[in-house]
């Protein structure tokens, strides 16, 4: 038995391989022949994952995100307890319902309407109503950051609110301020419509009122970004902010200029004339004043941190840097 | 003299960020004065006529009636065309326009929100339902040109698409009506 | 609740005085540094933004008002 030991086991591998290679081509065969990829593809597949897409990214993820991080701000720069947590959870949890309610929606092709749900094109009203919960889930966050500041503020009376603190806060309000214009879309135009109790709608409104949120919100996610690069960058390089007073006035502008700015996504729209438009473009303008002042300021706090680590010369600050 | 530091740090500091923020101000202010430059000199500004229109009833009559779209010459010589923006193409699918004139393009939906881009050209805007959107623009150079629609209006939306036909003078010729068609090829 | 060393209850800029700084910088160190500071960060911040400019010049000029009049 022994001297063909080899000779069978030589044979039994090639089956076996040969096995395998048909196995796979015989699985590929099936799935071809099968129901189950007749929607890759197709567009109504693509605009369903567009959609999904479009709110995991544009509000699931950014919301819960901005949220959790301005909990860990307000304990760690305040140095005292949340308030209100179990209302914190409440918030949490009343979101969740509403992204699962969005979500369900989607993927039952319901609301193929990607994540700005301009009308006339329409939704299942669960797909409003689900949006409607978490941004009512974020209101109940803003109001957890001011109660937090507040109470600090009245332990540590003459003192400045910290700066993490102070931007959290001012991100709080603007977004306070910028979601009433989709929430004034959705309850009173969108979601009577979604469910037959108005027949027509102001397409002209509903995009303009769309458009109040759309700036702010991108400063929403922007300003935790800021926050981490005035108050927690400096400090891990190992160098201090060069500023203090530009970093809470840079958040003071971006809270005072988004805000009336989000109707310069309608600067191609026909429902809006030259002087609105070019009032836009000048505040516009205006708001990129405070992203360009912080590149001056970050990296002066960088320069700090570099030549405290040993850099020397124009640029040997850079490479000095951990 | 351990005080004294952190007051000439700070207004050190504060020099410094005024001397920026100054910078920053001058680049504001040249970005917008060409802005405004542009605007009254070559009138280029964002598409802006505010008309309305009842969606519902355009195509039974009046300016955007289906005998009445398309590329018209006017008899003082303007050039409009007229296009229909609904789910999910556009009426006509091919315009023909001048080049090197003025040419101005006036779209209405009956349904949802579409918008058009011109390839190669500044031509863009949205097409709500309830207004007229209109450009005013002239083409520099010849040739054919892919206007798409570029705002979702429904799972059609990636089939949406028209041509501009850019013709040479020589070949822009208008009919008894002031009509211009595609050039057939 | 026992003092965390990473818990700070202000952010120091360059201009603090010592007894409100809470961070490990040392301000002999730092004086000295700060005589140099921001002459590199002017450099770098002012070559990017030009060079932002310059982008948004180059596109606007050669790419935007070549393709027509729009209005």
């Amino acid at each position: 038995m022994r001297n063909v030991e080899r000779l069978c086991l030589a044979h039994f591998w090639v089956a076996f391989a040969a096995f395998l290679v048909a196995s796979l081509l015989g699985g590929w065969q099936m799935w071809v022949r099968s129901p189950l990829g007749a929607n890759i593809g197709t567009p109504s597949q693509y605009f369903l994952s567009v959609t999904a897409h479009g709110v995991a990214m544009a509000y699931v993820l950014t919301t819960f995100f901005i949220m959790g991080f301005g909990y860990f701000v307000a304990v760690t720069a305040l140095a005292r307890p949340l308030p209100g947590k179990a209302w914190a959870w409440g918030a949490f949890w009343l979101a969740i319902a509403g992204v699962v309610m969005a979500v369900v929606t989607i993927l039952t092709g319901q609301a193929s309407v990607l994540f700005t749900f301009y009308p006339p094109l329409t939704a299942s009203p669960w797909f409003y109503i689900g949006l409607v919960l978490v941004v009512i889930g974020s209101w109940v966050w803003c109001v957890l950051m001011l109660v937090a500041m507040q109470a600090w503020k009245r332990e540590n009376p003459g003192r400045p609110v910290p700066l993490a603190m102070f931007a959290t806060v001012a991100n709080a309000v603007m977004w306070l301020w910028t979601t009433v214009g989709v929430a004034v879309e959705l309850l009173f135009q969108v979601i009577p419509a979604a469910f037959g109790l108005i027949q027509t709608i102001d397409v002209g409104l509903a995009r303009t009122l769309f458009s109040w949120t759309l700036h702010a919100i991108v400063y929403f996610w922007l300003i935790p970004a800021y926050i981490a690069f005035y108050t927690m960058v400096p400090r891990a390089a190992g160098g201090r902010l060069y500023s203090d007073t530009l970093g809470r006035l840079t958040f003071i502008l971006f809270l005072v200029y988004s805000l009336p700015v989000g109707m310069h996504h309608l600067l191609m729209d026909p429902e809006h004339g030259n002087g609105t438009k070019f009032i836009q473009v000048l505040l516009t303008a205006f708001v990129s004043v405070p992203t360009l002042l912080t590149i001056f300021t970050i990296t002066a706090s960088l320069e700090i941190a570099g030549r405290l680590r040993g850099g020397r010369g124009l640029f040997g600050w850079i490479a000095a840097l951990p | 003299m351990s005080e004294r530091q952190p007051e000439m740090h700070e207004r050190r500091i504060l020099g410094t960020e005024l001397l920026w923020a100054f910078g920053v101000g001058v680049l504001i202010a040249a970005t917008l004065s060409m802005i405004v430059f542009t605007a009254l000199t070559m009138g280029i500004n964002p598409p802006s006529n505010v008309e309305r229109v009842d969606p519902k009833v355009l195509h039974l009559s009046g300016e955007f009636a289906e005998h009445n779209l398309g590329t018209s010459v006017a008899a003082d010589g303007s050039v409009t065309a007229r296009v229909i923006a609904t789910q999910f193409m556009f009426v006509p699918r091919c315009i023909a326009v001048p080049q090197g004139r003025p040419v101005t393009l006036r779209f209405a939906a009956p349904d949802v929100i579409h918008g058009i881009l011109i390839t190669g050209t500044n031509v863009n805007t949205m097409v709500v339902p309830g207004f007229v959107a209109q450009v005013h623009t002239q083409f520099t150079r010849s040739g054919d040109l892919l206007m798409p629609c570029h705002e979702y209006c429904g799972l059609g939306h990636s089939e949406m698409w028209a041509t501009v036909q850019v013709l040479p003078e020589s070949a822009f010729r208008p009919d008894r009506d002031g009509r211009v068609s595609c050039a057939q090829r | 609740m026992p003092h965390d060393p990473v818990i700070h209850s202000n952010q120091p800029s360059a201009a603090d005085s010592p007894f409100d700084v809470t961070d490990e910088v040392d301000e002999a160190a730092l004086a000295a540094v700060m005589r140099h500071v921001p002459l590199g960060a002017g450099v770098l911040a002012g070559a990017a933004v030009a060079l932002l400019v310059l982008g948004y010049l180059l596109i606007y000029l050669l790419v935007f008002i070549p393709r027509g009049t729009v209005g």
